[in-house]
């Protein structure tokens, strides 16, 4: 059984990093989109990320629906 | 596995008694679960009430069809106001290009204001040709309250239309209503159901509903609606004031900037251009106009990518495979129809559309049910 805790662990460690990345790179997308930057592309309705099309109903909402939250 | 083969065990192990008094209990509560449900189940309206509510229902579809044509008249009201001020765009041009504007820029030149004396001219130009922002928002104003006041006169018409037509009828439960005795008591009654299904409204609808859905004061709605649409109209045109109220000043000059980049040019080489055949004063009305048709639209229709957007909002409200956006869409849709910037069309189209339903469910519940609580 030692073999399957080591594969667990090495599993876990993998998923935690790609969290992490994950993590990171939604924020530093966030941040881009919050601040228009225009290398990063808007975020979009159509995506197929549920946090980007929620992002991109809150700027809508923010744009044509007087800005507040 | 194991709970399984106990349970079928001590089942098969149970004493005729026992038995007999499981089924007898087991069947006892089926006929409580049986009773509760038809007792919680709404009664069915009196057959009599439902061949009335039909025979109201055309009246109904009438005035929805009705309250749109009214709508669209009022709506012209604005169109008509657009039209007329274009006429002005080469009084206004000329104005601009003649020697009180070019006296405005050279004074601006030589004390070095950043062309604010220009822009003051030009605005207090565009106000003399065209309008004020207050003429505006007055102008909004008196449509949006003007096609309220009409829609409640086409209400209280079909009201009394509808009494007649429910007096009419040989219904001792109806007759009994103390709503049939007059017009204003019928009025009165129609009130008071429409209070009570606001809350089914606001459920169906996903909106809240307030008691001045009820009421429906149209100055208020008017106030309202106006603000929200100017807001939204300024921020599409980049003022940051406001294009209404006190705005106004700082808006205009703003709005015409395209024009004063056109006069900047042509202002200081139009004698040169006239002579081949260049035309400033049509570029510059053309550039108004242009402008005043874009405030037109915004006012009218709204901005076209706002609808797109919020359209596609409402779907992902609808269809969505995720909760949490199907939600945060809704709020964030909830916001744009706020905003204004769906366009007075739409604002008047909703209002209409909100009063219908309001209109429908409360006579359904006077007549179904002649006034009495569900």
């Amino acid at each position: 059984m030692k073999w399957l805790k080591r594969l667990l662990r090495w599993i876990g460690k993998r998923l935690l990093m790609v969290l992490l990345v994950a993590l990171a790179f939604k924020a530093a997308q966030t941040i881009c989109w919050r601040n228009q930057v225009r290398l990063v592309p808007p975020p979009s309705l159509d995506s197929w990320d549920p946090t980007e099309r929620v992002e991109a109903a809150w700027e809508a909402a923010r744009k044509y629906g007087g800005g507040k939250e | 596995m194991a709970f399984l083969s106990r349970f079928m065990k001590r089942l098969v192990s149970l004493r005729r008694t026992q038995v007999a008094l499981l089924t007898l209990g087991t069947l006892a509560g089926m006929v409580a679960w049986a009773v509760f449900s038809h007792r919680s189940q709404p009664k069915a309206p009196d057959p009599a009430r439902v061949q009335l509510w039909q025979k109201i229902t055309p009246r109904l579809q009438q005035a929805d069809q009705d309250g749109a044509q009214t709508g669209q008249r009022h709506l012209e009201r604005l169109s008509d106001f657009f039209i007329e001020k274009r006429w002005y765009a080469r009084d206004f041009a000329e104005d601009a290009l003649g020697w009180g504007g070019k006296w405005a820029f050279v004074k601006g030149k030589v004390a070095g204001d950043d062309g604010k004396a220009h822009q003051e001219y030009l605005r207090a130009a565009f106000e003399r040709h065209f309008f004020t922002g207050r003429d505006l928002q007055e102008l909004l104003q008196s449509v949006i309250t003007g096609y309220l006041t009409e829609v409640e006169g086409q209400e209280n018409a079909l009201l009394v239309a509808i009494r007649a037509d429910l007096s009419e009828q040989d219904l001792p439960a109806l007759q009994q209503l103390a709503a049939l005795r007059s017009d204003e008591a019928f009025r009165n009654e129609y009130r008071k159901m429409l209070e009570q299904v606001i809350p089914t409204i606001s459920r169906d609808m996903k909106i809240t509903l307030g008691r001045e859905a009820v009421v429906w004061v149209g100055s208020d709605i008017a106030a309202a609606v106006t603000v929200r649409i100017a807001s939204a109209v300024a921020v599409r045109l980049g003022i940051s004031g406001g294009i209404l109220g006190t705005g106004a000043a700082s808006g205009v000059a703003t709005l015409g900037i395209g024009v004063v980049v056109g006069f900047l040019v042509d202002g200081a080489v139009d004698w040169i251009m006239q002579r081949i055949g260049y035309d400033p004063v049509g570029k510059i009305a053309g550039e108004v106009s242009a402008t005043l048709s874009r405030i037109e639209q915004l006012l009218l229709d709204g901005d076209p990518e706002a609808h797109t957007v919020y359209r596609h909002m409402r779907r992902l409200q609808d269809q969505d495979p995720i909760p949490f956006v199907r939600s945060e869409c809704r709020k964030a849709a909830d916001r744009v129809e706020t905003g204004g910037s769906l366009g007075l069309r739409y604002e008047l189209n909703r209002l209409r559309e909100l009063r219908c339903r309001l209109r429908e469910a409360a006579l359904k519940r006077l007549i179904l049910e002649g006034g009495g609580a569900l």
